[in-house]
């Protein structure tokens, strides 16, 4: 025993260089109490650390989460809701196609990509090009493993709307969004209410944009936004 | 592909862009592997916070060598973990995909995160003097500084505490039913 405590000891001064340290944790590995004493001085010395980074990713899903993410598009779409108010100043006379075309950008999908060229990955090459019917013949047959059911049917609702097809779109935004992210959920219901919008079916695009605002969405500001400009 | 040095993937675990990157990227794909094998929303977000802690502790060891993206191992490591989860809730798993990774690499991971989970476990359970000595002993401070710090008469008293405290850990950590089921596993 005093033995393998002599190891610890050792492994522990700082003088052992680490050549010795890495002799010293094979010899460490042979003994069931050292190598427990060695585990832990790593889980004890870590602590801190892996507290800190426990608080980092727990804020991510606080109500700021996912900002990167939500950020992006908030960006885009605060950028062209300005742009809306300046031509609404000049014109007084905001159609809904214009009004589609200033809040209208294609979901942002987010994919793990794996270095493969996969059917998924030349689908999202093609849609991040603006590729948008080349992107609907890949994303139709992608792989689902690698993203989930209603990430896939937001690119493919996307592609639809952005080739001026809203009744397409609506119908793969209509069900199937049972077991997702919360924030899968709030971006069906802001591309829902812009198909609406690009129908010319006010009405529902309005009910719609209401929902965004009562579940306090992320899209609450420009969903309230373009609610006073249908109103 | 391009090996990234030990730092450098220590490093991008204090970068919160690349954070938050990694959160939106992975959580819907493990919680879609969550939803399919008896699990529910917040056991995928529990485990996405234990797959990027356990990588995160992994790029600490200099013997790590990262194979595939970062992004790819945690995904894996979630995965096993959850196998690993469900094995312990005593549950049909009916998981039937193969799981790649480097051979039993990940496994052992997660087995030597549970096992130090409970170590820390045992260890807050000492006095806190105990737990003072042992702390000062992993950081490599030699016996009479220990003595010194801790305001003990001499080092042979330091020492005699020291392996005090030290069996005392090591008897409540191997009566402990979950070490020892571990220990069979």
């Amino acid at each position: 025993m005093s033995d393998t405590k002599n190891n610890l000891e050792e492994y522990f001064d700082n003088e052992s260089s680490k050549q010795q340290k890495a002799e010293l944790k094979k010899r460490i590995s042979q003994n069931e109490d050292d190598q427990i004493m060695l585990d832990l001085s790593e889980a004890v010395q870590m602590k801190n650390e892996v507290d800190q980074l426990h608080d980092r990713i727990n804020s991510l899903g606080n109500t700021k989460s996912r900002s990167l993410y939500i950020g992006r598009i908030a960006a885009a779409i605060t950028l062209i809701a300005l742009a809306s108010v300046f031509i609404y100043l000049f014109t007084q006379n905001t159609s809904t196609a214009d009004l589609f075309s200033s809040y209208y950008q294609p979901y942002d999908g987010v994919v793990v990509l794996r270095g493969e060229t996969s059917t998924l990955e030349k689908g999202m090459k093609a849609y991040n090009a603006g590729d948008f019917q080349a992107a609907l013949s890949f994303l139709l047959n992608a792989d689902v493993d690698e993203i989930t059911p209603g990430q896939q049917k937001l690119l493919i609702s996307s592609c639809y709307l952005s080739l001026n097809d809203p009744e397409k779109s609506l119908s793969y935004l209509e069900s199937g969004f049972e077991n997702e992210l919360s924030l899968i959920q709030n971006n069906r219901l802001w591309l829902m209410a812009l198909s609406y919008l690009k129908k010319g079916d006010i009405e529902p695009c309005k009910e719609l944009l209401d929902e965004l605002l009562e579940i306090q969405s992320p899209f609450a500001n420009q969903a309230s936004e373009l609610l006073e400009e249908l109103d | 592909m391009k090996k990234k040095s030990e730092k450098d993937l220590e490093s991008q675990f204090q970068d919160d862009d690349w954070l938050k990157e990694v959160y939106i990227k992975l959580l819907p794909q493990l919680e879609k592997h969550v939803l399919r094998n008896s699990g529910t929303a917040q056991d995928a977000k529990d485990l996405f916070q234990e797959a990027m802690v356990i990588t995160y502790k992994k790029t600490k060891d200099p013997s790590f060598i990262l194979t595939s993206s970062i992004e790819t191992f945690i995904f894996s490591v979630g995965k096993r973990k959850w196998l690993y989860e469900l094995r312990k809730r005593k549950e049909q798993t009916g998981i039937t995909e193969p799981i790649e990774d480097e051979g039993n690499t990940i496994e052992e991971i997660i087995i030597k995160d549970e096992k130090q989970k409970l170590y820390l476990q045992h260890f807050n359970q000492l006095s806190p003097k105990c737990q003072e000595v042992l702390k000062l002993f992993f950081s490599g401070l030699k016996m009479n500084e220990i003595a010194k710090n801790l305001g003990f008469s001499s080092e042979g008293y330091t020492r005699k505490r020291k392996h005090e405290c030290q069996d005392k850990l090591l008897k409540q950590i191997k009566s402990d039913p979950v070490y020892k089921e571990m220990e069979h596993e």
